[in-house]
């Protein structure tokens, strides 16, 4: 990419946010990151990247966080050119100065609230507290922003009482209220549902003329269908091991099929099919820039998903992970749950098929996660009953409950008790009464399903979002149960990391696992998915095959659901909406997926080049 | 005199309503019993000056001396406990941030007084969401009924390594909302602190003053 002109007013937009030979890492003479990026010309700079490709670093480095609060070193220019063509320096200005005029928001939900007011609208008026605004003005601007973000019905709750999704909006509110120049914004899909994404992004549009955006993602396709329209007129680079491989418009750049090389999933367009085809198939040029170039190095990228050996475990693999019982009947009857008064769950009743995969979906506070802990014995009813087989799983010895139901919750590291991934993994062996001289061949077995076998030294702290995730997936695999629940999970994990796990879910339900799957992913949902049941409110609205249940837009729209491009391109298409390997099978119609059908599993190697090609590719000039 | 001054504490919290009354009281209560029962018994027991002897049970005698001790030493703890369990009833930690603002305690100390204030609650939480994972994969709290010592670790590494990366997170999310900036602050929180209450403070220092003077005034 060309070096930026720093003196070049903004060209849209009324403040440009440019970063000139940035180069930082946290380890001495090691690189996380080196980008060259500019962004304010009126739309977004969409910055996609796996995990561990150093998106999050860029982010950081970008709100000035990098490295004072982090540690490591960086190099190059950060600064605000303001139409005027005054340039605000990031590393001559105070970062409390920097950051007024630079908005930031990232990582967790939970970690991006100050937790200093004990109110949802306290929360939110806390920023223009610091800067002196009026308090009526106050009270207008968070009374404005309460009703964009869809909690204005939430002004006085405790924040700590919000759903992980709830929560996702207060912490992007809570910037967007502050009004800054330039906005960066990591991962924004990660925790909200579909219409909570395409409400904080039609906010983030509205003002987009004045301000630079830099929204970073591991998943453009969530963002092309929160906001196709914006998505499309949006500039992208997609990052690959730390660089920035390669840049364009976002309508070309993100839909190309061959960005899958640096683990991305593609992003549908919304329209027609047959300008679809025609639009993906003429982006040659831009697939062609898309092939790993000089910058992607031998030594392979930071993400031990990526290092692995396949896209998904062999048989074998998962024959020694076989469920030691035989399927498992799951059923919850008219079950009410609530907490502190306030009911999650009102008398709902969800019975998942035997030796299927279910699809809990539903905006968010719908009572996903409520559902999965009861399922595994974690919450009480207080009223209505949960079985798993015969017993109730709260009343039955943990670790009869633990042989049975296996959780892999929505954040990982609350599980991390060893100082190794092996060792961790071996621990809920040892919790369940397994002999330690099963525990080997077991953990060793998981790990590979799991694609950290490279990595079963290392301390689980230090695995990227991906392979943490994949991580709390092997705790639980090695325990063999056969229910398996998982509450959002692809949460962190990049687009290598969910083609595995959605051919783990194919293998686990080839061994007649019970699984169900809580997401607002519905992309991911109608992959693995027989059976949808789209829960609002606590209660069950909707419970059907897969394919009925995700073709009904109106029903999704009502639970605050955005159905995924590639359903209504599927349905135009006369294509599976749902199932094993619809993806691919439009990926093909398309002219642009994988030549064969993916059998057993999905296979996409062809889309992603191994290590030594990739070698290759850089020796000969390619 | 102490319990004269924990009537005025109860007497305080008693117009707070049912709610806090009733979580004052059982807070108090809980604070203070264990540390009675002990002061009962070992002064009760073997107060060094006992010359009036109530009953003995071999080396150990009850005097009347060493229970009136003991109860004076109760009376105070009791006060202590109940005063400061009334203030931290009624006293959000918002409202705590801005008198100690008003007060002149400089900038940012104030504003982290409500997030100490939430950081007990918020572990609570965590050390919930953790104890739920770990019992997912098998782990018991308790084993024949007593807490299993397994636990303990299972739980704490985990809760460590989530208040470190807590810290990090909370420092990041504050300086973005601008804890840093210089210049003037506005706050939404509104202190109710009329004429009554400013009187009613110094009518407290006044009294203190004059019950140390009385205390220490020749007789």
């Amino acid at each position: 990419m060309a070096p930026l002109s720093a003196a070049a007013l903004p060209s849209g937009g009324g403040t440009a946010l440019v970063a000139e030979g940035l180069v930082c890492g946290y380890a001495p003479g090691q690189t996380t990151i080196a980008a060259d990026l500019r962004a304010g010309d009126g739309t977004a700079c969409v910055i996609a990247g796996r995990s561990g490709s150093g998106r999050t670093t860029l982010a950081l480095a970008l709100a000035g966080f990098m490295p004072r609060l982090t540690g490591g070193w960086r190099r190059g220019r950060v600064a605000l050119v303001r139409r005027e063509g005054h340039a605000l320096e990031q590393a001559a200005t105070a970062p409390a100065d920097w950051l007024a005029a630079v908005g930031w928001s990232g990582g967790s939900p939970r970690a991006g609230l100050t937790w200093s007011r004990r109110t949802v609208a306290g929360e939110l008026g806390f920023g223009l507290e610091q800067r002196g605004v009026a308090p009526a003005h106050i009270a207008q601007r968070t009374a404005a922003m309460l009703a964009a973000i869809g909690l204005d019905g939430l002004a006085d709750r405790d924040p700590s009482t919000l759903s992980d999704g709830e929560t996702a909006r207060l912490a992007l509110g809570s910037i967007l209220v502050l009004e800054p120049e330039a906005l960066v914004v990591d991962d924004p899909e990660a925790y909200l549902d579909g219409a909570g994404l395409r409400d904080l992004l039609q906010l983030v549009e509205a003002t987009a003329a004045d301000r630079a955006v830099v929204l970073l993602t591991s998943r453009p396709a969530a963002l092309a269908d929160a906001l196709p329209r914006w998505f499309a007129a949006s500039r992208a680079h997609v990052l690959d091991v730390g660089r920035v491989a390669a840049s364009g418009p976002a309508r070309s750049l993100l839909a190309a099929p061959d960005v899958a090389c640096y683990g991305i999933l593609p992003a549908l367009p919304a329209s027609a099919p047959a300008s679809a085809s025609s639009r993906l198939g003429g982006e040659t040029e831009a697939c062609a820039a898309m092939r790993p170039n000089g910058t992607a190095d031998d030594e392979g990228s930071a993400d031990p998903i990526g290092d692995a050996a396949g896209w998904h475990a062999s048989e074998d693999v998962w024959a020694a992970l076989a469920p030691e019982q035989s399927t498992c009947l799951l059923s919850a009857t008219g079950i009410a749950v609530a907490f502190g008064g306030r009911p999650a769950l009102r008398g709902l009743s969800v019975w998942p098929e035997a030796g299927a995969v279910t699809g809990l979906v539903g905006g968010n506070g719908g009572g996903k996660t409520t559902l999965l802990r009861a399922f595994a014995g974690l919450v009480v009813p207080s009223e209505g009953r949960v079985r798993v087989g015969n017993a109730d799983p709260a009343r039955a010895e943990r670790r009869a409950t633990a042989r049975r139901v296996a959780l892999c919750g929505s954040r990982p590291e609350d599980q991390v008790v060893a100082r190794t991934v092996a060792g961790d993994v071996a621990v809920g062996l040892h919790w369940v009464g397994v002999p330690r001289r099963a525990h080997a061949p077991l953990v060793a077995a998981a790990l590979s399903a799991s694609g950290l076998t490279d990595h079963a030294d290392a301390h689980p702290h230090d695995l990227p979002a991906s392979g943490r995730r994949w991580h709390a997936i092997a705790a639980a695999l090695v325990l063999r149960t056969p229910v398996v629940l998982l509450d959002e999970p692809t949460v962190g994990l990049d687009a290598i990391g969910q083609l595995r796990l959605e051919a783990a879910i194919h293998a686990w339900r080839r061994q007649g696992r019970t699984v169900v799957v809580a997401s607002h992913d519905l992309d991911f949902v109608a992959e693995v998915a027989d059976r949808v049941v789209v829960l609002s409110g606590g209660l069950v609205r909707a419970d059907g095959p897969a394919g009925d249940v995700l073709a009904d837009g109106a029903l999704l729209a009502d639970a605050d659901l955005v159905s995924p491009a590639r359903l209504a391109l599927a349905r135009a298409l006369g294509l599976p909406l749902a199932g094993a390997g619809s993806r691919a099978a439009l990926w093909r119609a398309l002219g642009a997926g994988p030549a064969e059908e993916p059998s057993p599993g999905p296979r996409y190697n062809s889309l992603r080049p191994r290590r030594s090609e990739r070698g290759n590719a850089r020796r000969d000039g390619r | 005199m102490p319990l004269g001054a924990l009537l005025v504490v109860a007497v305080a919290a008693w117009r707070e309503g049912r709610a806090v009354r009733r979580a004052w009281f059982r807070r108090s209560l809980v604070a203070i019993a264990p540390i009675a029962v002990g002061a009962l018994l070992m002064n009760g027991l073997f107060f060094p000056d006992g010359q009036t002897v109530l009953a003995r049970f071999g080396p150990a005698a009850v005097s009347a001396e060493g229970l009136a001790f003991a109860a004076v030493v109760v009376a105070r703890l009791a006060l202590i406990t109940g005063a400061v369990v009334l203030v931290a009833a009624t006293t959000g930690a918002e409202e705590l941030a801005e008198g100690l603002a008003e007060a002149g305690l400089p900038h940012p100390l104030p504003a982290y007084a409500p997030i100490a204030g939430g950081l007990l609650p918020e572990l609570r939480r965590r050390a919930s969401d953790i104890a739920d994972a770990q019992r997912a994969r098998g782990l018991s709290l308790r084993r024949g009924g007593l807490p299993n010592p397994e636990a303990a670790r299972a739980l704490v590494a985990p809760l460590l390594a989530a208040v470190l990366d807590d810290v990090e997170a909370r420092t990041r999310a504050l300086e973005a909302r601008g804890i840093g900036l210089e210049g003037r602050r506005t706050s939404m929180v509104v202190l109710e602190d009329g004429p009554g209450q400013r009187a009613g403070r110094w009518l407290i220092v006044g009294a203190s003053l004059a019950a140390l003077i009385a205390a220490r005034w020749p007789r």
